[in-house]
């Protein structure tokens, strides 16, 4: 019978990448370079930033790995946290500028691109057009919200995960998620009338 | 359910996690029969769909290959100069039992001569290799090149590493043991030698540190000759 070769985990990564092993950086970047990318694109909408960013995040493991304490949270959050203080640092250093997402450096991926939509070509420029608004909407958002916004929604991170990043309570996270997610419903209406409005002047029940 | 429940359910409703079964029936009963909620449920789901759209358009974006070259090539470079750091300091523990080594062989010498006149003692013409060494070091009296003669049993000094000279003051009736001959009216004096300790603390050749002697014994052979 063959053992079933067993996948090592970040924390075991990240100690054998002390010890000065290779292998062991290589594999971390493997599995996190990709979130780490996505994270800074999306928070700043330039992939130049994106890429800066993700250098940063690695080469700080590289150099401060060992500030890495396992009761604090996961390999990931670690690795989310430095992300974060890196993309503020630079949104705070740029405020003001928000980038447009460009066309070209942001083909579509997954399935964005399946051959349905490439043999409409109309269809597609529509649904780029809609998530570059969305995406400029997300840019506009004042950064606590933007980052709960970019984590919880974009990102794919739980509740639990974003307050082990972020360093607050969970309910922080989900009162930043609200805010950020009803200024961004604002904006999307007033730029595109013909999504769902808000009727203030409805009655409720309460 | 109220207005204001079903608003803190909302962002949980609109994105379709986190809310178990029975809370999101009474939500949706409410929005059912409340017109706000309902409009404030379409808005949030519309940014739901929004969003997913964006996620899925920059699922695939990675940091270009370069990223990664340059991280390795630095993760090299700086392992690199931390081994070259590692092998030119040595330890201070290490530091420590060499010099109490060193400083202990001393005592022990001078305490030896019971501290007579530090004169030079007169070195006779014969060569620093044994006429007639000690069995014990029989086969290890053949000096090196820099003049050192091995004390210890073990490998060839120039296969050691990490080796270091320390300067003490012996009793000159030590050196017949090693191998030198000492003329009779200098065997209570001190000479001045090289210790050569290894890494691990332990004396392993010596080296006789005597400028005067070199010189007198070619002006006694020029006499001679």
């Amino acid at each position: 019978m063959n053992a079933v070769p067993t996948v090592p985990e970040d924390g075991d990564l990240l100690r054998r990448l002390r010890t000065g092993d290779e292998d062991a950086f290589s594999e971390l970047y493997r599995r996190w370079q990709g979130p780490m990318f996505r994270f800074a694109l999306r928070m700043s909408g330039s992939r130049p930033v994106a890429e800066d960013v993700t250098q940063e995040v690695f080469m700080a493991l590289m150099a401060e790995g060992s500030r890495y304490d396992p009761s604090r949270g996961a390999v990931s959050s670690y690795l989310y946290g430095i992300a974060r203080h890196q993309v503020l640092r630079r949104l705070e250093r740029e405020r003001g500028f928000v980038p447009l997402p460009e066309h070209e450096d942001n083909p579509p991926t997954s399935s964005a691109s399946n051959w349905g939509e490439l043999a409409d070509p109309m269809a597609e420029a529509v649904r780029r057009e809609r998530v570059e608004l969305v995406w400029q909407a997300v840019l506009a958002l004042p950064a606590h919200y933007r980052e709960a916004v970019v984590f919880c929604d974009l990102q794919g991170l739980r509740y639990a995960e974003v307050a082990e990043v972020l360093g607050c309570p969970v309910g922080t996270v989900r009162s930043r998620l609200h805010r950020g997610r009803e200024l961004l419903g604002a904006k999307l209406q007033s730029v595109d009338p013909a999504r769902p409005a808000l009727h203030p002047a409805a009655g409720g029940t309460s | 359910m109220t207005c204001a429940s079903f608003e803190a359910a909302l962002v949980d409703l609109a994105r379709g996690q986190e809310v178990d079964a029975e809370h999101r029936a009474a939500a949706l009963a409410h929005a059912l029969r409340c017109e706000r909620c309902a409009d404030r449920f379409a808005v949030d789901r519309a940014v739901s769909v929004s969003l997913r759209e964006l996620a899925e358009r920059t699922s695939g974006a990675e940091a270009p290959p370069r990223v990664e070259e340059h991280l390795r090539a630095t993760f090299r470079r700086r392992q690199q100069v931390r081994a070259e750091a590692l092998a030119s300091a040595m330890p201070p523990r290490r530091w420590v039992w060499m010099w109490a080594t060193a400083a202990a062989a001393a005592f022990v010498f001078v305490v030896w001569t019971g501290g007579r006149s530090p004169r030079v003692p007169q070195l006779v013409e014969a060569p620093p290799v044994a006429t007639s060494p000690p069995a014990a070091l029989a086969s290890a009296t053949a000096s090196d090149e820099n003049g050192f003669i091995p004390l210890t049993w073990g490998p060839p000094l120039s296969e050691l590493d990490g080796m270091q000279v320390v300067h003490v003051q012996m009793p000159a009736s030590t050196l017949p043991s090693l191998g030198w001959t000492v003329a009779g009216e200098s065997l209570g004096e001190t000479v001045d030698a090289d210790v050569l300790v290894s890494a691990d603390g332990v004396a392993r050749a010596l080296r006789i540190v005597h400028p005067g002697a070199d010189e007198r014994s070619r002006e006694d052979n020029g006499g001679h000759s």
